[in-house]
């Protein structure tokens, strides 16, 4: 991305920015610019003349195509057609994640690193499974609109973690979660009949050994992450579990994750039948 | 043959039928972009979706950002120059003045 995320958080404080994007994201389609302006306008005034409605609108329409849309566009919000007036949502379908970036990811992460999750800007780090079974039922009860997980062994999953599932399911969360073993599958289809349940192929995720591994991967709402790491022990061969936390739609590891994995998410909203096979684990 | 239609700088603002040139006086609390691109499409005889977008030329918030600094300033005055969709465009304080180029 050319333009700096300060660009883009500055187009994000304005109000009529966020409408656009967020009526893209509701209309889950292509708008035209007309559509978009008769949102833009419907939203902000209760009843008008007909004449200053057709002006208003008129004047929504040049601020569309003649600024907004192309800025928006330029910081990669958007995709705008000028020639057709339509407005969509970016093509995520040609996003290809560079695995080999890896190091540099890590590196900036570590840059981040500090004890504890309070300052948005910095990545927690927390140790033992304990504390991250508990940062993860936390997670469960906070999330309102939607939590995605992702287990990567079975001696992870742990009952105690089915009750705040349920709750979160019984609030409206939308619940999506991948395991690699049938029997995880087996076991969240027939607990959680309303989850969305697959298989990841994982592999990208079984790279060279002197990588951490994944052990798991929490996201909810889009805003706060856990990203659990195995930790090999020095010495002898247990495996300790450690993990990340990001908070705050602006924190580094969250903005990461979104990236990565945010646009194929929101397949998660159509049940696509491509889902599956567009997530960033095919090999 | 195209007749060289010239109109006089005091014209009315509302134009229906493509010209050669426009004098456009910008409404009291009307962005300066705003008008820039009426006028064009007027003199163009085009809609405005259909002109290219002024962003391409210069960022309309820029361009309102140094008629908004003027407001109020005495003897204050700024004209900014630009070309449009085939035309060239000039922006005062008081209007907008629209030539076609060929």
């Amino acid at each position: 991305m050319d333009v700096t995320d300060s660009e883009v958080i500055q187009l994000l404080l304005d109000d009529t920015n966020r409408t656009i994007v967020a009526q893209l994201n509701e209309s889950a389609r292509e708008l035209t610019v007309d559509e978009l302006a008769e949102r833009i306008v419907g939203e902000n005034v209760l009843a008008l003349h007909a004449t200053e409605y057709e002006n208003r609108f008129e004047e929504t329409v040049i601020s569309l195509h003649h600024s907004r849309l192309p800025r928006l566009a330029e910081a990669g919000l958007i995709e705008y057609d000028a020639a057709d007036n339509i407005v969509s949502y970016g093509d995520y379908t040609t996003l290809e994640p560079n695995w080999e970036e890896i190091g540099a990811i890590d590196e900036l992460l570590s840059r981040f690193r500090t004890e504890s999750p309070a300052d948005t800007e910095s990545i927690g780090v927390l140790e033992g499974r304990d504390a991250v079974y508990k940062y993860g039922r936390e997670l469960s009860d906070r999330a309102d609109d939607e939590l995605f997980l992702i287990y990567t062994s079975d001696e992870l999953l742990h009952e105690e973690c089915l009750p705040h599932a349920k709750a979160a399911i019984d609030r409206g969360v939308t619940f999506a979660a991948g395991a690699k073993s049938e029997g995880i599958r087996q076991f969240f289809r027939e607990s959680l009949p309303e989850a969305t349940v697959w298989d990841p192929q994982l592999d990208w995720m079984n790279n060279p050994d002197d990588l951490p591994k994944i052990s798991r991967l929490i996201f909810a709402d889009r805003d706060t992450v856990l990203v659990g790491l195995w930790k090999e022990a020095d010495g002898d061969n247990s495996k300790e579990e450690i993990a990340m936390i990001g908070e705050g739609a602006r924190n580094p590891l969250v903005v990461l994750v979104r990236e990565l994995l945010g646009p194929r998410l929101d397949h998660l909203d159509y049940q696509s039948e491509t889902f599956m096979t567009d997530l960033p684990f095919d090999p | 043959m195209t007749a060289n239609k010239e109109k006089d700088d005091t014209a009315d603002s509302t134009v229906t039928e493509a010209t050669q040139s426009l004098s456009y006086d910008i409404g009291e609390t009307e962005p300066p972009s705003i008008a820039v691109v009426k006028a064009v499409a007027a003199v163009t005889g085009k809609d405005v979706r259909d002109l290219a977008p002024l962003y391409e030329v210069i960022n309309p918030d820029h361009l309102d950002g140094i008629f908004d600094d003027l407001d109020g300033a005495a003897h204050s005055h700024a004209e900014v120059s630009l070309q449009f969709n085939g035309c060239a465009v000039t922006v005062t304080t008081e209007s907008v003045h629209v030539r076609r180029c060929e």
